[in-house]
């Protein structure tokens, strides 16, 4: 279980985080979500040990989190990672010995499957083949959460989709909570079961991602028409063309009429509705 | 246990720059042994059996320096790092002053009695062989757990204020205290401790002493430190 209290992590005049609270409870995959700069990487590396808060507290099940005193439980892991210049096969069977929860045999496995090449040393292979071999220490980790930064950075198409099939064969075989920050939005939706969204240090929206089906989506129409069909429902964003406006909504569905359309808000759309230069409105 | 001796294996064998830099200063000091052997070794030259403590200087660098953040990359408990850290300082101490020590028995001792020849080790230098061989084995392995552990804890704080302090605190030292009789005389006194005590027990036990509460002190950093 991971639990945010009144976080608050400044880097200077800059603020990461700003009174960030947040409760995580229910294995699972969870998608995390902001723009550059909303502080997802500062909260996944409080919620390692691997900074400190500026005042607040982070528990990983019930044990306070900081550099003192790193969580047991959590893994880590960043695209970018630098690691030991070995060659792979050494690399996860150090990995192994350093890590009794170490799943040896599901590392290789899955190395097999993305074709990584075990006697290949970790510098020799591309940015792509690096994040996966990161990714793959810390799928292997054991660990009862996973929290991964921008986990398919330099992935082709084709491995993108083995990484997704991975993270829920994964899950499925040992449940656990997995955090993936992200800003390919739809990919992540296939997979995600909950939907964090940070902007701006704070947290704007922690949902199901049903309820994103469900309470998301656009109404189109005259402007006039419009604006009545979705009085006193929450906007999240608007674009106009000429006479006619979008309205993004998350809030009870409306049914559409013969004035104007209610259609299905993208994960994207929705998230650019919701933390984009438009209008913007939090959501508790 | 385990875990901390797999830290010590990962960690010695991933020192690539150490090892080249150390094998290069060997092969230094071989061809060093052939110059000086055709001139029938009168020129002074220092013995082959100090080479290999470059490698641990490195090692006591380049660990906190390089290695720490690949070790919490892949996900190693911090403890668990200082643990694997200080026993590859003490294995290495160990191996290196029997290296020493075996250099010293054979190749200087067969040098030795070349007449007007000039073998420099240190074992002679700082006085430990004047206490015997096996205490100058062990005169020599405390001095070098000491010199490793001084290095790993001063590259480990220098990302904290507190390392910058102690860099001018140890560059402050230097310059005030040697042009300064009683000052200098208080700095001979340190080095008289843990370098040229007559009491070879007491060197011993100071360095190793001195050695605990470094490292002891460097956990703090260590776990304070960022990734």
């Amino acid at each position: 279980m991971i639990e945010f209290k009144n976080v608050i992590k400044d880097y200077g005049k800059s603020i990461a985080l700003n009174y960030f609270s947040l409760s995580i409870e229910q294995p699972g995959i969870y998608c995390l979500l902001g723009r550059n700069g909303a502080g997802k990487t500062t909260f996944l590396k409080t919620l390692s040990g691997h900074i400190n808060t500026t005042s607040g507290d982070i528990y990983v099940n019930g044990r306070a989190v900081s550099t003192l005193a790193m969580p047991e439980d959590v893994h880590f892991i960043e695209s970018n990672a630098s690691q030991f210049n070995m060659k792979l096969a050494d690399l996860f069977r150090a990995a192994d010995d350093l890590n009794p929860l170490f799943d040896y045999g599901f590392a290789l496995r899955n190395a097999e499957r993305f074709k990584l090449d075990l006697k290949k040393r970790y510098n020799q292979l591309s940015f792509g083949m690096k994040t996966m071999v990161n990714t793959l220490l810390g799928l292997s980790s054991g660990k009862e959460i996973l929290v991964l930064d921008e986990p398919v950075m330099g992935f082709d198409p084709v491995m993108r989709r083995t990484f997704y099939e991975l993270l829920q064969e994964s899950c499925t075989e040992r449940p656990k909570i997995v955090i993936v920050s992200t800003h390919l939005i739809d990919e992540m939706a296939q997979v995600a079961e909950k939907l964090i969204i940070i902007n701006k240090g704070e947290l704007v929206l922690y949902t199901d991602m049903n309820d994103i089906d469900e309470k998301a989506y656009c109404v189109t129409g005259p402007a006039d028409s419009v604006r009545k069909a979705t009085e006193g429902l929450r906007i999240i964003g608007e674009t106009k063309a000429g006479g006619f406006l979008s309205q993004y909504v998350y809030d009870n569905r409306i049914t559409g009429s013969d004035k104007y359309a209610v259609s299905a808000l993208g994960l994207q759309d929705f998230f650019i509705g919701l933390v984009g230069d438009g209008k913007e409105e939090n959501i508790r | 246990m385990k875990t901390a001796l797999a830290v010590t294996k990962v960690n010695l064998k991933n020192q690539t720059v150490a090892w080249i830099i150390t094998a290069v200063c060997i092969l230094g000091g071989l061809s060093n042994y052939l110059i000086s052997g055709s001139d029938g070794f009168k020129n002074p030259f220092l013995s082959i059996g100090l080479y290999p403590w470059i490698f641990l200087i490195l090692l006591a660098i380049l660990t906190p320096a390089r290695n720490f953040r690949k070790f919490m990359n892949i996900n190693l408990k911090k403890n668990e790092y200082m643990k694997g850290c200080a026993i590859g300082y003490i294995l290495l101490a160990w191996l290196l002053s029997a290296i020493n020590l075996v250099c010293y028995m054979t190749i200087d001792a067969s040098i030795a009695k070349i007449p007007s020849s000039g073998i420099i080790n240190l074992l002679d230098i700082f006085g430990w062989a004047d206490h015997g061989l096996l205490l100058a084995f062990f005169q020599q392995f405390a001095f070098l757990l000491l010199l490793a552990v001084v290095l790993h804890s001063l590259i480990t704080i220098q990302t904290f204020w507190y390392g910058i302090v102690v860099d001018v605190v140890i560059i402050g030292i230097i310059v005030i205290f040697i042009p300064i009789a009683p000052l200098r005389a208080v700095l001979k006194d340190a080095f008289n401790l843990i370098i040229f005590h007559q009491n070879a027990a007491v060197q011993i036990v100071a360095c190793l002493a001195l050695s605990a509460i470094i490292y002891l002190l460097s956990i703090i950093p260590v776990r304070q430190k960022r990734i």
